[in-house]
């Protein structure tokens, strides 16, 4: 019979997935893990780009009264900074991770919509793209990465890198929402034999929360944006007070998304502690589900805290109130998730290999970010603190303390998987302690600086305030910072050039990725085990050994 | 009007030098706050570091006890940080009913944000006939209760008076109100705290709180009336 002929098509298709060598290959695949990698390759330029930006700030206010930069350049400097660091850097770079291991660990092919991860990956690049493309026109926005009106509005702002970072931003939302769509899809469909959702590894229960917050949150971004670049260019009237519009209705707008936001920023990061913390410390992680169960209450909760952003915008005290009472309460999930990561380490037999440096690093410095959130989650105080350097010092021991070693955790945890290669454990361990060291000279002096009612956002500021010395040792932390980003950097290119040594399961890892070979073949497993537990490839190596070993 | 201010050589803006009763309210808040908060931190590092070190692999360790949990302890820091946050949150909630109840014999003025600069209009005549306004200097008497509407003409501004009441946000199309007493004389900082453009950081103010008397003068001084004073909403009070 003719139908029978079908065999022809499934050859050319073999064929075709083995070629997966050279740049053709990486610029046409719809492989999770070459997309996971060049998610990666791209959010770190861009973290490096943000990084000297932030750079560049840090030198403007290493002492008062400079003129390193103009008042413009400084603003659009510190815009860029914001960001890249947020929608370039923290929030793809955690959707790299997802991309490359979520198929892995729940040992699935593929993500469910290859095709659709392709295009969210190249919507990063080009988004980026745009958004920088002001400097050459100008300009870029300048209005801060939360880009208030009226301050966005073309009066204020009538450079053409405005609107090109609206639609950066556009880009980038349209990307994180494939992204979200594709997460779900995966996770809820394409999960092997066995792996009931209380035996999900915790990283993927991070991103199917995060991917729900994303899909259900952007939106309101994407629509405030839309309503912005309307208001400039068609001559709407959104925001505009003297036509009718609410200025303060894009406020409500923006963080609606943006507190779900700094959720979607740290849970994929709890998510990999999650899962580096109990494979060094060789036990289960403490409490499965209450980790699982306190990230899902996060992300309710994480929706009806975000008026704390708006503690000074003049809203009624009942709704002030209420605000402040919920900002208050989501910090006792995370609390749990702390006390329960302590409890993993707590009779555990630790080793100290590059990624559980970073683990450790971050349960600390998130500690402290967790903790002085808290004083402008208190309406009375965030009177005083709100607008200063105490919310820069917070977001930054949060992102940085909290997501950016995380991130880190599981670079030095995942590399070997990736390339089949260990990053250098020296290099690793400088890299760790000077950016520990560097992050908490460049971000604790502004805890002090907040309590001494030094603003952000400005340009300058003169030499009768005091600002002046912390605000060097801040800038000395910043460049600490750097150093030890170029240490990793060296480490990662030389690394990259050494034999294979990385065998499939480095660390006696606990979730699947570890059951196949390192890198894993384009299909990821030859053979899919069956899941038994929140530990297969435990059970498996168990399995394997003469019984009482 | 001109008053020629030498520089000073140091300007205090810390929020938790407060300077009257709005701003003592929020260093109730904060200090409570605070000394909890070290107290946690410093407990919970502590814990992360002795287990983190306490808990190191030894050569040829056997798998430790395989713990999965412990509901009754897990249960014990759920309910334990939840009534700390609850605390704090009823100190604050307790605080606010001082701080955002403006007293009913205070003195009215409206402050207009406007790029890059704080406008004060006290709501009395001068001489000519026009209304009596300042720029950047902000003139109050100690030991009277100020009432503001805070306004702004362009873009969003923040009225950012660290040692008198915390801050209140300028926005177009709105009108937000804001409370405050001064206790002791003397001049306070304050400064924009919401990125309004290019001149942000050079929009500051200066509170010059002087004794009833003295203000009475100025205002005096400024209207060519020796009985402004009497005019201003809020006088009744004194």
């Amino acid at each position: 019979m003719a139908v029978m002929e079908a065999p022809l098509p499934q050859a050319r298709h073999a064929v075709r997935w083995d070629k997966n060598r050279g740049l053709m290959s990486w610029l046409t695949t719809v492989d999770h893990k070459k997309i996971g990698i060049m998610y990666l390759y791209t959010t770190f330029f861009f973290f490096v780009v943000g990084g000297i930006m932030a750079l560049l700030v840090r030198v403007q206010l290493a002492e008062p009264k400079n003129h390193f930069l103009t008042e413009a350049q400084y603003n659009q400097v510190f815009t860029m900074h914001g960001t890249t660091m947020i929608f370039l850097w923290v929030i793809p770079v955690l959707a790299g991770f997802g991309n490359y291991v979520v198929p892995l660990m729940i040992g699935a092919r593929d993500m469910a919509f290859p095709r659709i991860n392709a295009l969210s990956f190249w919507l990063i690049p080009l988004g980026g793209l745009v958004m920088y493309s002001g400097f050459l026109f100008g300009g870029t926005g300048s209005a801060g990465w939360t880009g208030y009106v009226p301050l966005t509005e073309k009066a204020y702002s009538p450079q053409v890198g405005q609107d090109l970072w609206i639609l950066g931003l556009h880009l980038l939302g349209i990307s994180s929402m494939l992204g979200g769509i594709n997460f779900l899809a995966t996770i809820h469909n394409m999960r092997a034999k066995g792996m009931t959702w209380f035996r999900l590894p915790l990283f993927v229960w991070s991103v199917e929360v995060t991917a729900a917050l994303v899909v259900l949150a952007s939106p309101f971004l994407a629509g405030a944006l839309l309503m912005v670049l309307l208001d400039r260019q068609a001559g709407a009237a959104f925001f505009a007070v003297n036509h009718g519009g609410n200025a303060l209705l894009y406020q409500l707008m923006f963080w609606f998304y943006s507190h779900p936001a700094v959720y979607i920023m740290i849970l994929p990061a709890f998510g990999i502690v999650s899962e580096v913390i109990p494979v060094f410390a060789r036990k289960p992680i403490f409490g499965y589900r209450a980790m699982a169960y306190s990230m899902a209450v996060i992300a309710v909760l994480g929706f009806i805290v975000f008026v704390h952003h708006m503690f000074t915008t003049g809203l009624p005290l009942p709704v002030q109130t209420f605000f402040s009472a919920t900002s208050m309460i989501i910090g006792v999930p995370t609390g749990v998730k702390i006390l329960n990561w302590t409890a993993t380490l707590w009779g555990g037999s630790i080793r100290y290999d590059t990624p559980m440096l970073f683990a450790v690093g971050f349960l600390l410095m998130f500690l402290i970010g967790g903790v002085d959130g808290v004083y402008v989650g208190s309406l009375a105080v965030d009177y005083a603190l709100h607008g200063t350097y105490w919310v820069v010092s917070h977001i930054h021991y949060v992102l940085f303390g909290g997501s950016v070693m995380g991130v880190f955790s599981g670079v030095y945890y995942w590399f070997p998987k990736m390339s089949g290669r260990f990053l250098n454990e020296k290099l690793g361990k400088l890299h760790f302690w000077i950016m520990l060291i560097g992050l908490n000279l460049a971000f604790m002096p502004m805890h002090i600086l907040g309590m001494l009612g030094m603003p952000r956002r400005i340009a300058s500021y003169n030499d009768n305030r005091g600002w002046g010395d912390l605000n060097s040792i801040s800038t000395f932390g910043a460049f600490m910072i750097a150093i030890s980003v170029a240490i990793f950097l060296i480490n990662f290119f030389v690394s990259l050039r050494s034999p294979k040594n990385a065998p499939d399961d480095p660390w006696e890892g606990n979730t699947l990725e570890w059951a196949t070979t390192s890198p894993p073949p384009q299909h990821n497993f030859d053979v899919v085990p069956e899941v038994r537990s929140t530990r297969p490839v435990r059970d498996m190596r168990r399995a394997a050994r003469p019984v009482g070993v | 009007m001109t008053v020629v201010a030498s520089i000073p050589a140091f300007v205090d803006m810390s929020p938790l030098h407060p300077a009257g009763p709005v701003a003592n309210h929020i260093n109730d808040v904060f200090w409570p706050l605070f000394w909890v908060s070290v107290v946690v931190t410093t407990a919970v590092s502590l814990t992360i570091l002795y287990s983190a070190v306490r808990f190191r692999r030894k050569a040829d360790d056997e798998e430790p006890v395989q713990t999965h949990g412990n509901n009754k302890l897990e249960l014990g820091w759920t309910v334990v940080p939840f009534l700390i946050l609850i605390s704090l949150f009823i100190l604050t909630a307790a605080n606010m009913r001082v701080i955002a109840s403006t007293p009913s014999n205070s003195m009215q003025v409206k402050v207009t944000g406007e790029r890059f600069a704080w406008v004060f209009d006290y709501g009395v005549k001068k001489s000519n006939g026009k209304e009596l306004t300042t720029v950047k200097d902000f003139y109050v008497p100690v030991g009277k209760p100020v009432a503001l509407q805070v306004v702004s003409i362009d873009v969003n501004h923040s009225l950012f008076m660290p040692n008198i009441d915390g801050q209140i946000n300028a926005i177009p199309g709105q009108t937000n109100h804001i409370w405050f007493q001064i206790d002791r004389p003397g001049d306070y900082t304050g400064q924009c705290t919401e990125l309004c453009g290019d001149g942000h950081w050079v929009m500051d103010l200066t509170v010059h709180a002087m004794s009833p008397s003295d203000f009475d003068a100025w205002l005096a001084k400024q209207t060519g009336n020796s009985s402004a004073s009497a005019a201003l909403s809020g006088a009744g009070g004194q």
